[in-house]
């Protein structure tokens, strides 16, 4: 199938199974290994990477408006830095800059709050005013520049590359990874999970994690869990390569938008429309490709001439205010969840490593904490208010 | 690899060579979705439309060499069915999906 | 015997246009390149990774060796794409140039550049890495960027809308013979297509059964159904591309400056074939020409750029392509056939080397000569045209489209869609494939009876409310 994917057969027991081989579940995966769990099995129905580990828009930030954010993203900018080191492979991690766009005065003005608040915690980032902006994105229409953050040391990276190197990483310490294995049931007794239920047969297991991502709400119904979040899909579209025109990652408030160009030249983007498309399918829509090329043909206006190679569709899980959802679920012990992830990509390399020292440890980090399960069980939000994506807790 | 493998080339868009698809059968890479995403075979221009035959092809080859069982699918196809203009997709109006 | 072809006759105007500083002489009616290849031009472009020369291939825009900047518009398909007049063309990379490209050291080098090279190495040297990435970033994408006006001039202007009663994508042979079908039926057609009416049929000359009109070469029999749908009062002809097929029920058409969103009752595919490539070292040169392409420069383009040529096939097909090159003043110095025994017309004066193997194609910048292993030896042919007729296969992505729609999932649908003999064209409740498309090129009743079906299936909806500003 792919390098670090297991060979053999399903075992009958584990110390923990993971579900979905992901970027989060490989990850947390290499993570728990790491800290000298033994026997891990990461199951997955299709194959690591197929799902929005491996169609997302690649981009990683720190630089967002609420603490609980800034801490979670910022702890993994700083293990983006050292990954390709220490999993022994280039995962083609880019720090070329992230660009937060301002087109209208709200938006400046929210950013400009945002830059205090990133300054107060640590963070490196810089406010450009239009003028700077602008010079710092000659291709952008001027008309949408009003002004932005600049975090310098952020930037993008390449999925595929960085789901192979956890995948390696893990299998060298003694992960199973399995493939074509899918999970159609959660055992679950007294209180705890022991194990699931696959189509090669059944597994015990006294942790069992989630990490299923669009896949994440279906099987915490075989566990009994209902939690209040939907399924979301997510399109994008690349185009062919071309001469460098763009070297920052670039996330334009006004348009609901996210975009970079790619090492090879190609400028990969996804865009939004106001509400959440609950739809399961991979096929992506017209609407959003119309969407997708008006928006950022306004922001680009040379993309007018590039020719578009692909639009695609992935999907992931989420809650109401975008924050992905980790943890043990209260009143299910040993049944832990790492979902709801929007931002999953940029995200994971915090998430795996607090995760798994949660696991390891029992003790949850102050960084981990705010993204607990509980928080969404209370209908609680983490007010988060930079982001592209539609939140209805803006 | 032989040069003459190295000089086979079966991604036009990408210079994915004959020697690259018998490395990455190699390493592990054994399902038409991740040998493209090894090899960035179909991901080009042109999507498949010249290489898809010749990977079908060299990928059976090497199954059957390897005694495994290979899934028969092409790599998904999404649009565009040929590359077309970001502007052309831009213009205003229309009814948008419905 | 020649049949007559549509064809850039020499009674045809000149046009010239500026190619890298030259003035190229064309006539009307010719491709860029066309044009390039008979005032000497092979090399096209180079790759991406490699920087190989590259030139004209497969004719039909089904493969990416020959795309070109023209008037600062990059990635223009230049055997597709007709010579305006006065327009810039200029090749997209290589440096310094095309002809000479200083980059493909990392041909020379490959064994250190093959797929994945980038994750292997400066793993542990983030700095270097990222210095790295960003040469290759400069080298990939090298000279495309399109300028200001280029990128203006290729926006559409207005979106319409079209709501016909049957959709044919491919206005081929089988798509004419479908929407001639459909519209007998009393179906309002819209006919999809890319370029001129007839598709590869243009090209060819096997006989066709075109039923009331008899059998006839298959170029003709193009131009036949060709001037029908044209003088059709309910089929409406558009030149661009079909996007895709989409949940919302919508089949947009990319026009240029005109974005047309079709919501078809019923939709017959008619994208016809790709031609299968050689693979063999080399198979890349320039000067390595798929059958139709060779067929389509010496009888549409109307050039003729070869001195001498070897034919690799293992079909009847290739001694007809060696038969049509021999007619065209081309030196056949054999038909390299890979089957061992070979059925074909044979004249006697093409040596036929039955059982063939191709060793390699040799020549640094283009062909110079083939490498063929027969009975037991390596012989060296020299010649500068290897023509290349192994078949085609389905194009079928927009039916796969349809399948992917249909399921609810992609995972579902395997290659073996078709399933056997006696498939009836049937893809979805609403649509239907024809012609090679559906592994039946030329089958012009089956054609022509689907058109009909998919008219009454149409017919057969519940009537819609017209759409607000419908232009069909």
């Amino acid at each position: 199938m792919l390098p670090g994917v297991h060979d053999g057969p399903l075992a009958r027991t584990y110390d923990v199974v993971i579900v979905g081989a992901g970027i989060q579940g490989v990850g947390l995966a290499y993570e728990l290994a790491k800290r000298g769990v033994r026997r891990i099995a990461v199951l997955d129905r299709s194959w690591p990477g197929n799902g929005a580990s491996g169609r997302n828009g690649e981009m990683i930030r720190s630089a967002f408006s609420s603490p609980e954010w800034i801490n979670l993203f910022h702890h993994s900018l700083r293990r983006w830095h050292r990954l390709s080191a220490e999993l022994d492979f280039n995962v083609l991690f880019s720090p070329d800059g992230y660009v937060v766009l301002a087109s209208t005065e709200q938006q400046w003005s929210n950013l400009q709050r945002d830059a205090r608040t990133q300054a107060a915690h640590g963070l490196r980032t810089e406010l450009l005013d239009a003028a700077a902006m602008r010079e710092l994105l000659p291709a952008a229409n001027p008309e949408l520049v009003r002004g932005g953050i600049l975090q310098r040391d952020a930037g993008f990276a390449h999925h595929d590359a960085v789901v192979w190197a956890y995948l390696r990483a893990a299998a060298r310490l003694g992960v199973e990874v399995h493939a074509g294995v899918e999970v159609t049931g959660v055992r679950v007794s007294g209180g705890r999970v022991t194990g699931v239920t696959t189509a090669k047969g059944e597994v015990s297991a006294p942790i069992v994690v989630n990490a299923a991502g669009g896949g994440a709400l279906a099987i915490n119904a075989m566990a009994g869990v209902k939690l209040p979040m939907v399924q979301s899909r997510l399109e994008l579209l690349v185009t062919e390569p071309m001469r460098p025109f763009l070297r920052t990652a670039v996330a334009p408030l006004e348009l609901l938008g996210y975009c970079h160009q790619t090492k090879r030249g190609e400028f990969v983007g996804g865009t939004e429309l106001p509400y959440t498309d609950q739809s399961a399918s991979l096929n992506g829509t017209y609407r959003l490709l119309r969407d997708m090329a008006a928006k950022w043909v306004r922001l680009f206006p040379v993309l007018s001439g590039a020719r578009l190679l692909r639009h695609w569709a992935g999907t992931v899980t989420q809650y109401k205010d975008l924050a992905p959802v980790i943890g043990e679920m209260p009143g299910l012990s040993g049944y832990v969840v790492t979902i709801g992830w929007v931002y999953g990509f940029m995200g994971a390399p915090a998430a795996a490593e607090l995760l798994a020292e949660a696991i390891v440890t029992g003790r949850v980090s102050p960084v981990l904490a705010p993204f607990s399960p509980q928080r969404v069980i209370e209908g609680r939000v983490i007010a988060e208010t930079s982001l592209v994506v539609a939140s209805e807790a803006a | 690899m032989s040069r003459a493998a190295r000089d086979t080339i079966v991604c036009h868009c990408h210079d994915a060579t004959l020697a690259d698809l018998k490395v990455m059968w190699r390493e592990g890479y054994r399902h038409p979705d991740t040998v493209k995403r090894a090899t960035a075979a179909f991901m080009g221009p042109c999507q498949g439309k010249y290489c898809a035959p010749l990977v079908q092809e060299i990928l059976a080859g090497l199954a059957a060499e390897s005694g495994v069982e290979i899934e028969r699918r092409r790599p998904s196809v999404r649009a565009p069915l040929y590359p077309v203009r970001l502007g052309e997709l831009a213009a205003p109006g229309g009814e948008g999906g419905r | 015997m020649m049949s007559r072809r549509p064809g850039v006759g020499r009674d045809r105007p000149t046009v010239t246009f500026t190619f890298e500083g030259r003035t190229i002489t064309a006539r009307q009616g010719q491709s860029i390149a066309a044009a390039l290849l008979a005032n000497g031009v092979d090399i096209l472009t180079r790759s991406f990774k490699y920087r190989r020369p590259r030139g004209y291939t497969c004719g039909f825009d089904a493969c990416p060796n020959c795309p070109v900047t023209v008037d600062g518009l990059p990635g223009v398909a230049a055997c597709t794409t007709e010579v305006r007049g006065g327009e810039r063309v200029h090749r997209e990379r290589g440096w310094p140039s095309a002809d000479l490209d200083l980059l493909r050291v990392t041909d020379v080098l490959s064994r250190f550049f093959g797929a994945g090279f980038q994750f292997r190495h400066f793993a542990k040297h983030p700095r270097l890495s990222h210095l790295w990435e960003r040469v290759m970033a400069t080298v990939a994408g090298a000279g495309r960027l399109p300028t200001p006006g280029a990128a203006r001039a290729a926006q559409a202007r207005r979106v319409v809308t079209a709501s016909p009663d049957v959709l044919v994508v491919g206005g081929g042979l089988s798509g004419c013979a479908a929407a001639l079908g459909a519209a007998e039926r009393g179906a309002r057609v819209l006919l999809a297509n890319r370029g001129p009416l007839g598709g590869r049929s243009r090209v060819r000359r096997h006989p066709v059964d075109t039923g009331a009109d008899g059998t006839l070469p298959a170029c003709e029999a193009a131009q036949l159904l060709a001037r029908r749908v044209a003088a059709a009062e309910h089929i409406t002809v558009v030149d661009g591309t079909v996007v895709g097929a989409f949940e919302e029920g919508v089949f947009p058409i990319a026009e240029g400056a005109v974005l047309r969103e079709v919501r078809p009752r019923a939709v017959v595919v008619a994208t016809g074939s790709y031609e299968l490539p050689p693979l063999f070292p080399n198979n890349d040169r320039p000067g390595v020409v798929l059958a139709d392409a060779v067929r389509r420069l010496i009888h549409v383009d109307q050039v003729v750029p070869w001195r001498s040529a070897v034919v690799v096939t293992d079909r009847a097909a290739g001694h007809e392509l060696a038969a049509e090159l021999g007619e065209a003043g081309v030196a056949v110095r054999a038909v390299a056939d890979l089957r061992a025994r070979p059925d074909f017309p044979g004249t006697g004066r093409v040596p036929v080397l039955a059982g063939a193997r191709v060793a390699r194609v040799i020549g640094r910048r283009r062909v110079r000569a083939i490498e063929i292993e027969h009975a037991g030896r390596r012989r060296r042919l020299p010649c500068d045209l290897v023509g290349v007729a192994l078949g085609e296969r389905p194009a079928d992505e927009l039916v796969l489209q349809l399948r992917y729609l249909d399921a609810g999932t992609t995972t579902a649908v395997t290659d073996d869609w078709r399933p056997g003999d006696g498939f009836s064209g049937r893809v979805t409740e609403t649509a239907w494939v024809v012609g090679s498309a559906a592994g039946r090129g030329g089958d012009l009743s089956h054609a022509y009876a689907i058109g009909g079906r998919a008219a009454e299936h149409a017919a057969r909806q519940d009537p819609e409310p017209p759409v607000s500003g419908d232009d069909s």
